[in-house]
């Protein structure tokens, strides 16, 4: 009796440890996030059209109000105390954006690259948590919630499987050993009215950008900050990956666009999606007909 | 009793094995584990590769545990493709080429050569043909 226990203890362990980390895979193609890509560009594109959010310069019209500031002078990144809940737009699409034959790809990233072009099957499509830049191209937005007190940020990017990034401002160094993940770890500090934080640790289970720039598990990422007024965060990053590149590089210079009052909303990130056609298949080149895409 | 105990503990063994290694990562492609086989018929045998990557060098060993064999070398030879934007309507992202991959890994006498498929997605696998002394015939990897 005892001997059958332990057989059955024993399988229900496995199947629990296979599904449990199945589960934060892949499973068949074209599950997870609802909205297609496209769905996403067209909002993005929306927003930008009506002065929202989306990349490129503010619509004409009265100029902004200066950039926001807390009362020990540093700009505010996220939201104004007593002044609504903000966002900002999706700013980023390709971290090559506009130096694509400049950037030092290592052949294989290229040709990966390349690939991805044609297969969009990107992990964030499927739920997986997407970290660095990939953040800044959630087309429902992403938040930044500063909380002095504790010397930390909080990066929320709705959309996706609703996950977070923490940066610390408390003048800390990276441990010494990082076990890989999505989000790696963050660190940031000011340098003038410009917010530089570096990442490490992190896993390659993600694209940087939708369009699919690669990257491996020697990153080390840079962003840079700044709140060019109230309604314009540029945002600059710096990928040094060794793995995939053969030097540092960096990208040009985006601008996400405020979305002023957009409260995050509820967002479901659904695996197994039973209508994958909704978020991947709304545009013609896809090939929607691999069965299982990790 | 003991051989239903064996039974469920290879069986343990086995899907926690499945669970550790099954892990999807979209970096460089030949990282990671691969298992498969070369040979045919009664000749075919098992193999499995744990490889890394440290931004020049690809390495790793061969059938990890008793009788492991490190891996003498592992190239990759990128043959560009016909770039295209994806994009509604793009004609360009229906006449673009996608790269290919050829791989040759060195065992000691074992020299495998194909073409890895489908190499950006997690379900990639290197098809092609093994040649150990006079021996030659198809081998097929998978990755993990």
């Amino acid at each position: 009796m005892k001997r059958t226990l332990l057989i059955g203890v024993g399988v229900a362990l496995a199947m629990t440890m296979a599904t449990v980390d199945i589960a934060g895979q892949a499973p068949a193609q074209g599950q997870g996030q609802a909205p297609a890509q496209g769905q996403g560009q067209r909002q993005g594109q929306a927003g930008a059209r009506a002065g929202g959010g989306g990349r490129g310069g503010r619509a004409a019209g009265p100029p902004a109000a200066p950039t926001p500031r807390w009362p020990d002078g540093k700009p505010i990144l996220g939201s104004v105390p007593g002044k609504g809940v903000d966002g900002w737009g999706a700013g980023v699409t390709t971290l090559p954006q506009g130096m694509l034959d400049q950037v030092p790809f290592q052949p294989w990233a290229r040709a990966a690259y390349d690939i991805r072009q044609i297969d969009q099957f990107e992990p964030h499509t499927r739920c997986k948590a997407s970290g660095a830049s990939r953040q800044f191209s959630t087309p429902y937005g992403t938040e930044f919630v500063e909380v002095p007190d504790l010397k930390r940020m909080y990066i929320l990017d709705n959309g996706g499987p609703n996950s977070f990034r923490i940066i610390y401002l408390d003048g800390r160094q990276f441990p010494a050993t990082l076990e890989p993940s999505n989000y790696g770890y963050s660190i940031g500090r000011w340098d003038g009215d410009t917010l530089v934080v570096e990442t490490r640790g992190l896993n390659e289970k993600f694209w940087l950008d939708t369009r699919g720039t690669p990257h491996t598990q020697q990153l080390k990422f840079t962003e840079r900050f700044t709140r060019l007024d109230m309604e314009t965060l540029e945002y600059q990053a710096t990928i040094d990956d060794p793995g995939a590149y053969t030097r540092p590089w960096t990208t040009t210079k985006f601008q996400l666009r405020r979305r002023a009052g957009e409260e995050p909303f509820e967002y479901i990130c659904q695996q197994y999606n039973q209508g994958p056609e909704l978020m991947v298949g709304t545009q013609e080149s896809i090939d929607n007909s691999k069965f299982y895409v990790p | 009793m003991l051989k239903r105990l064996a039974t469920a503990l290879c069986l343990v063994t086995m899907v926690a094995a499945f669970a550790v290694t099954t892990r999807a990562q979209e970096g460089y492609p030949m990282t990671g584990t691969w298992y498969g086989d070369y040979g045919t018929g009664a000749q075919k045998k098992d193999l499995t590769f744990v490889m890394k990557w440290d931004g020049s060098t690809a390495s790793g060993i061969m059938n990890p545990g008793p009788g492991s064999q490190p891996i003498t070398s592992v190239t990759m030879d990128i043959i560009p493709g016909k770039p295209g934007a994806r994009s509604l309507n793009n004609p360009e992202a229906a006449a673009a080429i996608p790269p290919v991959f050829n791989v040759k890994i060195v065992i000691g006498d074992l020299t495998l050569e194909g073409k890895m498929m489908n190499p950006v997605g997690g379900n990639r696998s290197i098809v092609g043909t093994y040649t150990k002394g006079a021996e030659k015939g198809p081998f097929t990897i998978k990755h993990l």
